[in-house]
């Protein structure tokens, strides 16, 4: 029986982090990878196409993303896609061979809230608006290397306080 | 490496991985990560991790309200990215869509039309979303999502009016599917052959989409043509612009009116338009080079006979009248010459060809308004008595006066007209029609 409207909806839900950060390898702008996905999760509810599992629907939804972030880049006139196909499609393929961890968001949300104000602002500047590292460097007054440098180090430990947080949860739930 | 260990190793991939996502780096460096993010497992969850940290820490942005904004990021976000975005709210949204969306489908829902076929002629073919097949495609049928259109032989066209009076003629072996509207686009998919697009005068223009395999093209009450192969498209621009997008690398360019862009999936040089060529009034085949502009066999050439198109056999249907089987030769002039090929007062049809015995042939052009749309076609049907016998070659030499306008006739005379196709075949009888030479000569 296929999946109806709201089961859809909580089905995309979960993964909407993985669809919004697929697109973003696309289209390199976090408030489109988010339109995209608005646009794709009413597309799954409102398309004639019936969905009978939620790993068809999942499978769908990251190929209506990168065709949209495609469309995206392309109606901006930008000449650069970046990643080739085969490349993303290996990507989308290994985000959809797990489901997405519960708390796995909520962690990364509360790791981010943890960080110092002035790293914060440095993410925020590359990604919530979306300047190239040479205008970050400029913003914050360093050079283009330190940014890298910076923002490397700011993802690893990301990373780390992700799982540190993740085992932390398992092992209260035991 | 798991999550877990190496931290220096994933610092220092992650900074290369950043460089890269930035643009940055020289051609060397560029390919060397993508080499690394193709073999390596790790090198790729870090990227989708790097990913997942972006769009989470602008999402966190969001949810914390616009008060951090800076003037630079408004520069660089749409409209709608302004909006004070709450998931909670796009979720009631959602959720109130997906009731709308279930209320509708409730009740059987009516097909979305996207167009009226006004005008057909010739070998058609309508493969409906349904799975349908329709031979012989008759005027007022609809169109909708899922159709895909075929105009099958050189003499076939197919005009469709759009919702807003724009009228989309597809001709000369053709196929085209109607895809699905996205956000007000029309949108059309031409998987081979030519196509042309008359927007309607004094009507707000609706946005249309045609993607080829080489190119996707957006317009907005533009008048343009588009030829297009396996491999590579040709748009002419005549009212209006047109923006072409090469497929394979999404490099973009906007056509002006007089200017074409031929647009290659080799994209082996930069996407660029030209003025169109002036057109010329000579024209003449040559059988060894037309490839795929041609309908037929390729004979060679042998010690007592030059090389040939052999007519190749096709189911012809119009309407609801019983199949016809002809043996066509055919040649799309428009992809052989260069420059557009204009029929004048004093042009020649001059056709040299083979047939096995005595037969009636039916010679004929295709043509378009220059800078226009498709403009019908002018045939005649010449005895076998005109014809040389016992496999002799023979000779047609035809003037415009004798080319006369078939039903549904657009003009009384094909002069001033651009040729689109020209072709020669027989109708039930295949006498081995084998076509050496074509050649039309008139005044520029």
């Amino acid at each position: 029986m296929p999946l109806d409207n709201p089961q859809i909806l909580s089905a995309l839900m979960p993964w909407r982090t993985r669809l919004s950060a697929a697109a973003w390898l696309v289209t390199r702008d976090a408030h489109a990878a988010e339109d995209i996905f608005q646009m794709v999760a009413v597309k799954a509810i409102a398309t004639e196409v019936s969905f009978e599992v939620e790993a068809a629907l999942v499978s769908w939804a990251f190929i209506a993303m990168r065709h949209a972030a495609i469309d995206w880049v392309r109606k901006r006139s930008r000449e650069e896609v970046g990643l080739e196909d085969g490349l993303l499609d290996r990507l989308d393929t290994e985000w959809m061979e797990r489901r997405p961890e519960g708390g796995r968001l909520a962690a990364l949300r509360a790791c981010l809230e943890e960080l110092p104000a002035k790293s914060r602002r440095v993410l925020e500047l590359r990604y919530a608006d979306g300047m190239g590292c040479a205008e970050v460097a400029a913003a914050v007054g360093v050079g283009l290397d330190a940014v890298y440098k910076r923002l490397s180090r700011l993802h690893t430990t990301l990373r780390q306080c992700v799982e540190g947080k993740l085992i932390e949860a398992r092992g209260a739930n035991r | 490496m798991t999550r877990h260990d190496a931290p220096d190793t994933s610092i220092a991939m992650l900074g290369r991985l950043l460089v890269y996502l930035d643009g940055g780096g020289a051609a060397d460096e560029r390919r060397s990560v993508e080499a690394l993010l193709r073999k390596d497992a790790v090198a790729r969850d870090l990227l989708r991790d790097l990913a997942e940290h972006a769009v989470t820490v602008a999402d966190c942005r969001r949810m914390a309200g616009e008060g951090h904004e800076t003037s630079q990021s408004l520069g660089n976000r749409s409209p709608l990215d302004r909006q004070a975005w709450r998931w909670p709210a796009i979720a009631a949204g959602l959720v109130a869509a997906a009731a709308a969306a279930g209320a509708f489908s409730a009740r059987p829902a009516a097909p979305l039309v996207i167009g009226q076929v006004s005008k057909a002629v010739g070998a058609t073919r309508l493969f409906t979303a349904a799975g349908q097949i329709e031979e012989g495609i008759a005027p007022g049928a609809t169109v909708g999502p899922g159709d895909t259109l075929e105009s099958r032989s050189s003499d076939a066209w197919l005009a469709t009016a759009l919702g807003d009076g724009a009228t989309l003629t597809i001709a000369g072996e053709s196929v085209i599917r109607v895809l699905r509207p996205e956000s007000g686009e029309r949108r059309f998919d031409l998987v081979e052959g030519s196509l042309w697009l008359d927007p309607a005068s004094g009507s707000p223009a609706a946005p249309v989409v045609v993607r080829t395999p080489a190119a996707v093209l957006e317009a907005t009450g533009a008048l343009f043509d588009v030829r297009s192969g396996a491999t590579e498209t040709v748009l002419r621009v005549h009212a209006g612009r047109v923006r072409a997008a090469r497929r394979v690398d999404g490099v973009v360019l906007d056509v002006i009116p007089g200017s074409r862009c031929t647009v290659s999936l080799a994209a082996d040089a930069p996407l660029a338009s030209e003025p169109q060529p002036d057109p010329t009034g000579a024209w003449r085949l040559d059988p060894v080079s037309i490839g795929a502009a041609g309908h037929g066999l390729l004979r060679q050439a042998t010690a007592d006979r030059p090389a040939s198109l052999v007519a190749f056999p096709l189911l012809w249907r119009e309407g609801s009248h019983a199949p016809v089987l002809l043996h066509l030769v055919g040649v799309a002039v428009w992809r052989a010459s260069d420059a557009p090929v204009r029929i004048g007062p004093d042009s020649r049809f001059r056709f040299r060809g083979r047939t096995t015995h005595p037969v009636r042939i039916r010679f004929g052009v295709s043509t378009q308004r220059m800078q226009g749309v498709f403009s019908g076609k002018f045939e005649v049907d010449v005895a076998s008595e005109r014809q040389a016998r016992d496999g002799e070659a023979f000779e047609v030499d035809l003037a415009l006066a004798d080319l006369v306008p078939i039903n549904p006739m657009l003009g009384d005379t094909a002069e001033g007209l651009e040729v689109a196709d020209i072709y020669a075949l027989t109708i039930l009888e295949d006498a081995g029609l084998e076509i050496e030479s074509i050649e039309i000569d008139g005044r520029d």
